[in-house]
């Protein structure tokens, strides 16, 4: 399938000028241009960015945009979790050690005026626990966190991260985003974007809310920006499935099934006067993952096959109506 | 380019209207019943009329140097206190600005944050004077203003937060002043003050003094609030303001001002506009309007030639549309799109007007790489799989506006009413709160979704997994993708199922009970075609064996449904 002709036009035109027709090795017309100089690193090296680096553009085939893409960098992390927490427990109560807090307490914070528009400046107030040096890195932890301060050496800490912004909403945007305005993909959509999912039964990005609401910048926090709508996050829990997931109740599931056969069926009549076309093909696909996703999404929310010390270990048992989310 | 538009400020305002808008004309027509209401009014005394954000309070006239506001409550909170005289009905000679001078108690509002010359500033919103005494505290707060010279007034105007109704139609907590009780003296002058009107006075004693007053006031308070609902809305639009000086905003912040800019367009594309920053804003719109239309500069009608193509032909000869710049894809092919714009600003080969889309289109639509068959042949797709050069039409899904509307015209429910309010499928709220989807699929969603009220962030459960954008955003062309959410929602969501049925009885009902006419009508209303043998076999048999709105739903998440051609 080495054959060149089968690039488009665009990306064509740009591989002959660059004298590059006979090493590009390509299968497909729907690879994008940009993947393909990315996996040459000579090529790669003409296109400059702003900041001199080349840039990163993954090869999406629009019709499967969750196949597995090949990481740039040689990493050890297998998954990511994020866990964001707006409206935690102050940092200076836990992880950040401010010692000036302490010869301040009870004082008006130097250099700031004496009110701002939300009121008058009050007291600077010390940590409401001591602080002491934890672990073999002897990072200084909280007494308020005696069992965590135990692990701290498995710890990795950023105090460094500040924004521009004091509103709710728009420094969730920032943190989530990187920007305080909104329209920019969040951390989960720029991952799946770049790197697809190994697995095939759910969705790539998923987003387990509070179920007492969504966090104040709502669905931004897991929002596609202005990526394609299939690198946004699917939100669901253990008790709440995603839209439309089961059949309408109205209809049995024999009735589902033959629907969707005769869906297959139009589907594939229809796909054979246009043979080898991806976004045809991708749409088909995609009834087929939704397909697939109503059995896989109700195993992945059913934690009652759990072992109790797998549910132990994640300390989800009993009490708060709030774990085991 | 911001000092180009510097006089140009954007805010919720009442537009102005022609004489001949049907709004305005049902104010003018509202307003001479209020006015003659207020004739019988006047002969009975003062009275008060609620306006939601401000009450007004009329009085019999006296002229006067100076008028004091004495509030019975210890409470007050007010945006802007405004006096009108009889000379000229709607000068409010309170302000500031026209010499007044306003003092009182306490005169820096709580924590000092709340100052009373808020009052006559001419600025309503949340900068508010707030006094909030002791209960059990003897005094009350008081507001004492001195007019620049003597004047005959007969009303005066408390609000709060005025314009904060605004666009806020979706929130039930708006806002309305609190029912201030307060006494008002005028200033005679020997010095002394006159006791002349009175919150208690027109609401309960001349009200027993004149009983017939109610009816005329339940009258005017009818034909005000009629009023706020069918005269001019306010919208969002913008207003001059005095242009001021534009600077280098270092890092975008605007507590950093750094270099002063003149108007002008970039440099790079030639906008010096000559102008500096005493130029008037007028002078400022117009001589970049003529920079930006001027023939001899061609990015303007290519980036608009480019544009039309995009829309036609899925994609542009440059594909981003909105950046020809270093981080923007080069053209395809630059002659085209230069040809393309000469051709829009001076048409050669048609017989339409400069600058006329309409003209651009029909160029584009008759030509013969528009009028290509979609079907694909092994001689095109080896030379040119991705069709760049438009030998072929490749199947585009359709935008999620589309698949809604289509659906609703197949079902013979689409109300294509145009214009009005648009329709709602969240709720209502008390303030700013997540909002919440109420109904995405019931009869009083059944418009054009062009018409559907979009909250940012809201996902409609629906038709926001089909690449909808979020409405927040400028977005200049919307990106395609295929999920398994669009399948989920297309497949089990109320809206399809219920259209389903809607079609297939519809279907039935054009077709005397005769089930293969009703499948052939299904296949019509959605697909524009009559089933072929096979695929009339297959969807016979799933009608008879279930219901022919089983079909219909198949036909709805069918790939030719969702696709051009």
């Amino acid at each position: 399938m080495n054959n060149p002709e089968r690039l488009s036009l665009n990306g064509r035109r740009l591989l002959e000028r660059r004298g590059f027709l006979s090493t590009a090795g390509l299968s497909t017309a729907s690879l994008a241009l940009a993947g393909i100089l990315d996996a040459d690193g000579l090529l790669a090296d003409e296109i400059r960015t702003v900041s001199g680096k080349s840039p990163i553009r993954p090869a999406i085939d629009p019709g499967r945009p969750y196949s597995s893409r090949k990481t740039h960098f040689e990493v050890p992390a297998k998954q990511v979790l994020v866990i964001y927490c707006p409206g935690a427990v102050s940092h200076v109560d836990t992880f950040d050690y401010k010692p000036a807090l302490m010869k301040l307490d009870g004082k008006k914070p130097p250099g700031l005026p004496e009110v701002t528009f939300e009121g008058p400046t009050g007291n600077i107030a010390k940590p409401f626990w001591d602080f002491k040096p934890r672990g073999e890195t002897g990072k200084m932890v909280s007494d308020l966190l005696p069992n965590l301060g135990g692990q701290i050496d498995d710890f990795c800490f950023l105090h460094a991260m500040t924004t521009d912004t004091s509103a709710h909403p728009q420094g969730e945007n920032f943190i989530n985003t990187g920007f305080t305005m909104e329209g920019f993909p969040s951390f989960g959509s720029w991952v799946t974007y770049a790197l697809g999912t190994e697995n095939q039964e759910l969705p790539a990005f998923v987003a387990i809310n509070d179920p007492r609401g969504l966090a104040r910048s709502g669905k931004n926090n897991f929002g596609n920006g202005f990526l394609p709508a299939a690198f946004q996050g699917t939100d669901f829990s253990a008790k709440s499935p995603p839209n439309n997931l089961n059949r309408p109740v109205t209809l049995s599931a024999d009735e589902d099934r033959k629907t969707v056969e005769l869906l297959k069926r139009l589907n594939a009549a229809h796909l054979e006067k246009y043979p080898g076309d991806a976004n045809l093909a991708g749409r088909i696909a995609s009834y087929e993952l939704a397909g697939r996703m109503q059995t896989s999404v109700p195993e992945a929310m059913d934690l009652s096959g759990e072992t109790a010390a797998t549910i132990k270990s994640y300390g989800v048992e009993g009490g708060s109506e709030l774990r085991g989310q | 380019m911001t000092g180009v538009f510097q006089d140009v400020e954007f805010g919720s305002r009442f537009p102005e209207f022609s004489s001949e808008h049907p709004r305005r004309k049902r104010s003018e027509e509202l307003w001479s019943k209020i006015s003659k209401q207020r004739r019988t009014l006047r002969e009975l005394g003062g009275w008060e009329e609620n306006w939601g954000a401000f009450r007004e309070l009329h009085f019999k006239a006296y002229t006067t140097k100076a008028i004091r506001i004495r509030f019975k409550t210890p409470s007050v909170g007010l945006d802007e206190l405004e006096v009108f005289g009889t000379a000229e009905r709607n000068q409010n000679v309170s302000r500031a600005s026209s010499g007044a001078k306003v003092t009182g108690f306490p005169e820096q509002g709580v924590d000092g944050r709340f100052p009373i010359v808020r009052l006559t500033d001419g600025e309503y919103g949340t900068m508010t004077w707030r006094a909030q005494l002791p209960k059990k505290s003897k005094e009350r707060p008081w507001v004492r203003v001195d007019f620049a010279d003597e004047v005959n007034i007969n009303r005066l105007r408390l609000s709060s937060n005025r314009e904060y109704f605004y666009d806020t139609d979706y929130l039930t907590k708006k806002p309305s002043l609190p029912n201030y009780d307060f006494d008002v003296d005028v200033l005679k002058k020997d010095g002394s003050w006159q006791p002349w009107v009175g919150t208690w006075f027109v609401k309960t004693q001349l009200d027993k003094k004149h009983p017939e007053r109610k009816a005329v006031l339940a009258e005017v308070q009818r034909l005000i609030n009629t009023l706020a609902e069918e005269g001019p809305r306010p919208s969002f639009v913008a207003r001059f303001v005095r242009p001021k000086p534009t600077h280098v905003l270092l890092r975008g912040s605007p507590e950093n001002p750094r270099d002063e800019v003149m108007p002008a367009g970039p440099v790079i594309f030639g906008g010096d506009l000559k102008l500096t920053t005493k130029a008037a804003g007028s002078k400022r719109r117009a001589e970049f309007a003529k920079w930006v239309s001027n023939v001899d500069n061609p990015l303007t009608a290519r980036v608009m030639a480019n544009r039309i193509w995009h829309h036609i032909f899925g994609s542009g000869i440059v594909p981003t549309t909105s950046d020809f710049g270093k981080a923007g894809a080069a053209p395809t092919h630059p002659e085209l799109l230069d040809w393309m714009a000469a051709e829009f600003v001076e048409p050669t080969v048609t017989q339409g007007k400069p600058w006329s889309m309409k003209s651009m289109i029909r160029l584009l639509v008759m030509s013969d790489a528009f009028r290509q068959a979609s079907t694909p042949n092994a001689k095109g797709t080896t030379k040119d799989a991705g069709s760049a050069l438009l030998w072929r039409f490749p199947p585009k899904r359709v935008e999620a506006e589309v698949i809604r509307d289509s659906i609703l015209q197949a079902s013979g429910s689409l109300n294509r009413l145009v214009g009005g309010r648009s329709y709602r499928i969240h709720n209502v709220k008390n303030t700013y709160a997540q909002w919440e989807v109420l109904d995405n699929h019931g009869p009083g969603t059944w418009r054009r979704m062009l018409y559907q009220e979009r909250m940012r962030r809201v996902d409609d459960g629906i038709f926001t997994a089909f690449d909808f954008p979020d409405c927040g955003q400028v977005r200049a062309k919307r990106p395609v993708s295929t999920t398994p959410l669009q399948a989920l929602n297309l497949m089990n969501g109320d809206f399809v199922i219920e259209q389903s049925n809607l079609i297939a009885e519809r279907a039935k009902r054009e077709s005397n009970g005769d089930l293969g006419l009703a499948l052939d009508r299904c296949f019509e209303y959605l697909l524009g075609r009559t089933p072929a043998a096979a695929e009339r076999d297959a969807c016979l048999a799933l009608a008879k064996e279930t219901d022919l709105s089983l079909v219909c739903r198949a036909l709805i998440n069918s790939n030719e449904f969702a696709f051009l051609p």
